[in-house]
C-alpha cells in the first residue's frame, strides 16, 4: 500500500501507511507537518484534485488529526493524507499557493478547529461570525450564552471601504441573482469587475456539530435541509456512509427504488436550474416551463416519499416505503412526457443568438484549474473531464445500468448548460432501465434499532445534482458519529468564482454564478 | 371656442391613453402568462379584468419611501420629467384623419426631442437615489438611449425623404398616395432598424439593461416606491405606445386600411398599435437579455451603418426615379 502511495506523492518523504478498510478510501498515509507540503506539491503535479481539507479532534490524545482528501479525475482512487498536530499549538504551512482552491477549505478548517495555516493567501473567517470565541468543532467547545433578544448595539450603516477601487458594489445577501443568501463584494471599474469577494455564512447552521450530537438516525432528516434541491442525494450519501461503516446489506429492490427516485430528483434540480439560469440572463419564460414540468416530478416523489422538497425517504438498509405499480406507470408516462418536451426547451433557448453570445466563451474553466479548485459535477464535465461518481465509484446499481456521461468541449457557461441538458436525457434513460428491471422483494433489510457504528472512518461519495457529495464519517463505536464532514460540491465550485470573475463585465459574472447551479444552504451548512 | 376644443381633445387623448396603459399591463400579463403555461391574473374580477384598477389603488396608497442619502429635490423631479416628456409626445400624434392635438410641421423632430428629454429623468433618478444599483442603471440607460436615438433617427430619415415632410399627418397622406400604400415595403431596412431601436429606446427586453432585474435589482428606479415608482411605470408604457404610434404612422400607413370601417375612423390605427404592443410582449417572453458591450456593438456597428446605407439607397432610388 505504501508503494502505491509513494507513486502518487513521491519518494524520499516519511510516510506511515495507515490501514485501509475499504470504506471509500483507497490509499491512506500519515505524515508529519513539515513533509505535507512536498507531498501535496507532488500530488498537484500528478493532476490530483483536492476534494477537501478537514480535521478531527482527538481530545483524549491531545491531538488534532488533519485530513487532506485527494481525488483523481482519471482513476477511481481516493487518497487520504493524515497529519497529527499538537492540540495546544496546531500549526501547519498553508498549501494555498499549491492548490489555490484549498484556501477556502483551510479557512473553514482553521476557524472550526483553531488550526493555524501559516502563510495562507487569505486567513479571514469564512463561515463563522467575527465575534465568535472558541473553535466550534473542537470537542471541548462550550457555546457561550446567547445574548438577550434584541440588538445588542444600535445598527450603524457602514460604507464598504473603497480602498481597492473607487466603486464597490455590494451584491447580496438579498439580490435576485445570488439564489439565496450569498453576498459578493465586487470591486468595480465601471461595468468591469476588478475583484470579487464572496462572503459566506449567512445561512450557517453548524450542521456538522449538530451531527455530532445526534444519533445516526436522528441526523437523517437534517441532511435533506442542506441542499433542498437534491435532498435525496444527501439522504443517499448519509445512509450509504453508515451502511458501509456498519456493513448493512441493502435489498436489491431498495437499490432500484433509490436510483429511480435519485434520478427523478436530479432531473427536478436540473429543470429548476435551467429556468433560474435563463432568468439570470434575462429570459423569463424558460423558468416557468421548467417549473411546470418539475411540478410533475414533485407529484411523483410525493407519492412515494410523502413530501415535496426536503425528502427523508431512505433508511439504513433500504427505503421507507415500497413503490406501487401506479408510481412506476406514472413515472414511465412522465419520462415520455419530458422526452417530448425537451425539444421545445432547446427551441426556446439553445439556438438563440443572444443566449449563445451571453454564454459562449464566458467563464472558461480548463482541466488544470478545475483540479486546483476541486471542481466536480456538471461544472467539471463542461470542461471535458468525464468524472462522475456514478461511473468512477459505482454505488447502488449504477454499475449495471447503461448510460453515458455527457461532457462539454469548451468549459464555458454554454458547455455547462449543454451538459446539464444532456444529463436530463441520461437520467431519463436510467429511470427507464431501472423501472424495466426492478425486481420484487424486500425493501429493507433488518438493522438494529439502535445503531452503533464500529470504530473506523468512511468516505462515501454520491453524485448529487451539483457534483461530488462526500460524507466523511469518523466513528469511535458510539451511538453518535464522532465527526461527520460533508464535502459539498457547491463549496468547491464557488471557490473558483473570484478567479473567473476578475476582469469580467458584471453581466458575465452573474452568468457565471448562474451556470454553477449554486445552492447556498449547502455551502453554508 | 378653439381653445375649448383643444382642451377637450387633450382630455380625450389623455383619458384614452391612460386607460390603454392600464390595460396594456393587463394585456401584457395575460399574453405572457399564456406563453408561459400559466393563466395570468385571474382573481380580481372576471378573468382578472379589474386587476389594473386594483394595482393602481395599491400603488397609490403605498408608503412613499425616500432613502436618507437621496438628493430630495432631484429625486422628486426625476419621475415627473419622465412622465411629462412621455405624455407631451402624445400631442402631435394623428390618431385619424384630422385628429391631432397639435398638427405641427416638425412633429417627428418634436417627438425625438421629447424622448431625449425623458432620458434626463432616468439619469437624474439614478443619480439622485445615491444607490449604486440605481446609479449603474442610470448610466447604462443614458448610454443606451443616446446610441439608439441616433439609429432610430437615421432609420426614419428614409421615410422623411420619401414623404418630403416631418409632419406626421403629411407622412400618412404621402403613404396613401404612394404605389405600395405603406412605407414598410420600400423602407424595410429602415423598419428593421426602427423596430430594434424602438425596443432599446423603451428599455424593453432584450435591451432592458437599465432595469436588468438579475443584475441591477431594478436599475434606476430601485429606490423608488409607491406612486413615484408608478410614474416611471406609466412613462415606460406611454413610451411604448408612442413608439408603436410612430411605427404605425411612419411605416404602416397610419389610420388607412384595406377597407373603411364606418363610425370608427381610428379602427386601423388602433389595431396596428395593438399589433406593435403585442410584438413587444412576444419578444419579452422569448428572448434573454443582451450584455452591455454587445448592446453598444449592435447599435454602433450594425444598426447605424444599416440606417446610413438605407438613406443612401433611398436617396439614390429617389434621384433616379425623379
Amino acid at each position: 500500500m505504501s508503494s502505491g502511495f509513494k507513486q502518487i506523492v513521491g519518494d524520499g518523504l516519511r510516510f506511515k501507511p495507515l490501514p485501509v478498510d475499504k470504506h471509500g478510501i483507497h490509499l491512506a498515509a500519515r505524515t508529519c507537518a513539515s513533509d505535507a507540503r512536498d507531498a501535496l506539491r507532488k500530488a498537484r503535479s500528478e493532476g490530483l484534485f483536492m476534494e477537501t481539507v478537514t480535521a478531527v479532534d482527538h481530545l483524549e490524545d491531545g491531538k488534532l488529526e488533519l485530513f487532506y482528501l485527494l481525488g483523481n479525475y482519471e482513476r477511481p482512487e481516493r487518497t487520504l493524507l493524515s497529519i497529527l498536530l499538537d492540540r495546544s499549538n496546531p500549526k501547519i504551512p498553508s498549501i494555498s499557493d499549491i492548490f489555490p482552491g484549498v484556501t477556502w477549505h483551510e479557512r473553514e478548517t482553521g476557524e472550526f478547529f483553531g488550526i493555524d495555516f501559516e502563510n495562507s493567501l487569505d486567513s479571514r473567517r469564512l463561515l463563522l461570525p467575527d465575534d465568535l470565541e472558541g473553535y466550534p468543532l473542537r470537542k471541548d467547545f462550550k457555546p457561550r450564552k446567547l445574548p438577550p433578544v434584541g440588538r445588542s448595539k444600535p445598527f450603524k450603516y457602514e460604507q464598504a471601504s473603497d480602498e481597492k477601487s473607487g466603486f464597490v458594489l455590494n451584491l447580496g445577501p438579498q439580490h435576485p441573482a445570488t439564489h439565496g443568501v450569498l453576498r459578493v463584494i465586487l470591486h468595480m471599474d465601471g461595468e468591469y469587475v476588478l475583484e470579487a469577494d464572496p462572503i459566506l455564512g449567512y445561512g450557517h447552521r453548524m450542521q456538522e456539530k449538530i451531527a455530532e450530537n445526534m444519533t445516526y438516525t436522528q441526523m437523517l432528516p437534517y441532511t435533506a435541509r442542506m441542499d433542498y434541491l437534491s435532498a435525496l442525494h444527501y439522504n443517499h450519501a448519509w445512509v450509504m456512509a453508515v451502511e458501509r461503516l456498519c456493513g448493512f446489506e441493502v435489498p436489491e429492490r431498495a437499490e432500484y427504488i433509490r436510483v429511480i427516485t435519485s434520478e427523478l430528483n436530479r432531473i427536478s434540480s436540473h429543470l429548476l436550474w435551467y429556468g433560474a439560469f435563463l432568468l439570470d440572463l434575462g429570459g423569463f419564460t424558460p423558468f416557468l416551463h421548467g417549473f411546470a414540468d418539475r411540478e410533475r416530478i414533485l407529484d411523483l416523489l410525493e407519492m412515494v416519499t410523502g413530501s415535496r422538497l426536503t425528502y427523508c425517504y431512505y433508511r439504513f438498509g433500504g427505503v421507507a416505503n415500497d413503490v406501487d405499480d401506479e408510481f412506476l406507470k406514472k413515472t414511465l408516462e412522465f419520462v415520455a412526457h419530458l422526452r417530448s418536451r425537451l425539444p421545445s426547451y432547446h427551441d426556446l433557448v439553445t439556438g438563440n443568438v443572444i443566449f449563445e453570445k451571453r454564454t459562449q466563451g464566458v467563464g472558461v474553466i480548463d482541466r488544470d484549474t478545475a483540479a486546483c479548485y476541486g471542481i466536480t459535477g456538471p461544472c467539471l464535465r463542461g470542461s471535458g473531464v468525464g468524472f462522475d461518481i456514478r461511473k468512477a465509484f459505482p454505488y447502488s446499481i449504477y454499475a449495471d445500468l447503461d448510460f453515458d456521461i455527457p461532457v462539454g468541449e469548451n468549459g464555458d457557461c454554454y458547455s455547462r448548460y449543454l451538459v446539464r441538458m444532456q444529463e436530463i436525457e441520461e437520467s431519463l434513460k436510467i429511470i427507464e432501465q431501472a423501472i424495466e428491471n426492478i425486481p420484487e422483494g424486500k425493501i429493507r433489510s433488518k438493522v438494529p434499532k439502535t445503531i452503533k457504528a464500529p470504530e473506523g472512518i468512511a468516505a462515501v461519495s454520491v453524485e448529487s445534482s451539483r457534483g461530488n457529495l462526500c460524507v466523511i464519517l469518523v466513528s469511535k463505536g458510539d451511538k453518535k458519529p464522532y465527526r461527520a464532514k460533508f464535502r459539498v460540491p457547491s463549496f468547491s465550485n464557488l471557490s473558483i468564482f473570484p478567479k473567473l470573475a476578475r476582469k469580467e463585465l458584471i453581466a458575465d459574472t452573474l452568468a457565471i454564478l448562474g451556470s454553477f447551479d449554486l445552492v447556498i444552504p449547502e455551502i453554508d451548512r | 371656442m378653439e381653445l375649448l376644443w383643444i382642451l377637450v381633445k387633450i382630455l380625450i387623448v389623455f383619458g384614452v391613453v391612460m386607460l390603454h396603459v392600464a390595460y396594456a399591463t393587463y394585456f401584457e400579463r395575460k399574453v405572457i402568462g399564456h406563453m408561459q403555461v400559466r393563466m395570468g391574473p385571474m382573481r380580481v374580477g372576471p378573468h382578472g379584468l379589474l386587476q389594473p384598477i386594483a394595482d393602481g389603488i395599491k400603488l397609490f396608497f403605498k408608503e412613499d419611501v425616500i432613502p436618507t442619502p437621496a438628493d430630495k429635490q432631484v429625486f422628486y423631479a426625476a419621475p415627473l420629467i419622465c412622465l411629462i416628456s412621455a405624455v407631451s409626445s402624445l400631442a402631435v400624434i394623428p390618431f385619424f384623419e384630422g385628429f391631432a392635438i397639435a398638427n405641427i410641421n416638425i412633429g417627428l423632430l418634436y417627438i425625438f426631442a421629447l424622448s431625449s428629454l425623458a432620458s434626463y429623468g432616468v439619469v437624474l433618478s439614478g443619480w439622485s437615489s445615491n444607490s449604486k444599483y440605481a446609479f449603474l442603471g442610470g448610466l447604462r440607460s443614458s448610454a443606451q438611449v443616446i446610441s439608439y436615438e441616433i439609429a432610430m433617427g437615421l432609420s426614419l430619415v428614409g421615410v422623411m425623404m420619401m414623404a418630403g415632410s416631418l409632419n406626421l399627418t403629411d407622412i400618412v397622406h404621402a403613404q396613401m398616395s404612394s404605389s405600395f400604400k405603406i412605407y414598410l415595403i420600400p423602407q424595410f431596412l429602415g423598419f428593421f432598424v426602427f423596430v430594434v431601436a424602438m425596443l432599446a429606446e423603451t428599455n424593453r427586453t432584450p435591451f432592458d439593461l437599465p432595469e436588468a432585474e438579475t443584475e441591477l435589482v431594478a436599475g434606476y428606479f430601485t429606490e423608488y416606491s409607491g406612486m413615484r415608482f408608478a410614474l416611471f411605470f406609466l412613462a415606460e408604457y406611454i413610451g411604448m405606445i408612442i413608439m408603436s404610434c410612430i411605427g404605425v404612422i411612419c411605416f404602416l400607413g397610419g389610420w388607412s386600411g384595406p377597407f373603411h370601417v364606418p363610425g370608427l375612423p381610428f379602427f386601423w390605427f388602433v389595431i396596428k398599435v395593438y399589433l406593435f404592443i403585442f410584438f413587444y410582449y412576444w419578444v419579452r417572453a422569448t428572448l434573454p437579455r443582451y450584455r452591455y458591450d454587445q448592446l453598444m456593438a449592435l447599435g454602433w456597428k450594425v444598426l447605424i451603418p444599416l440606417a446610413l446605407f438605407n438613406i443612401v439607397l433611398t436617396g439614390t432610388i429617389k434621384s433616379i426615379s425623379g
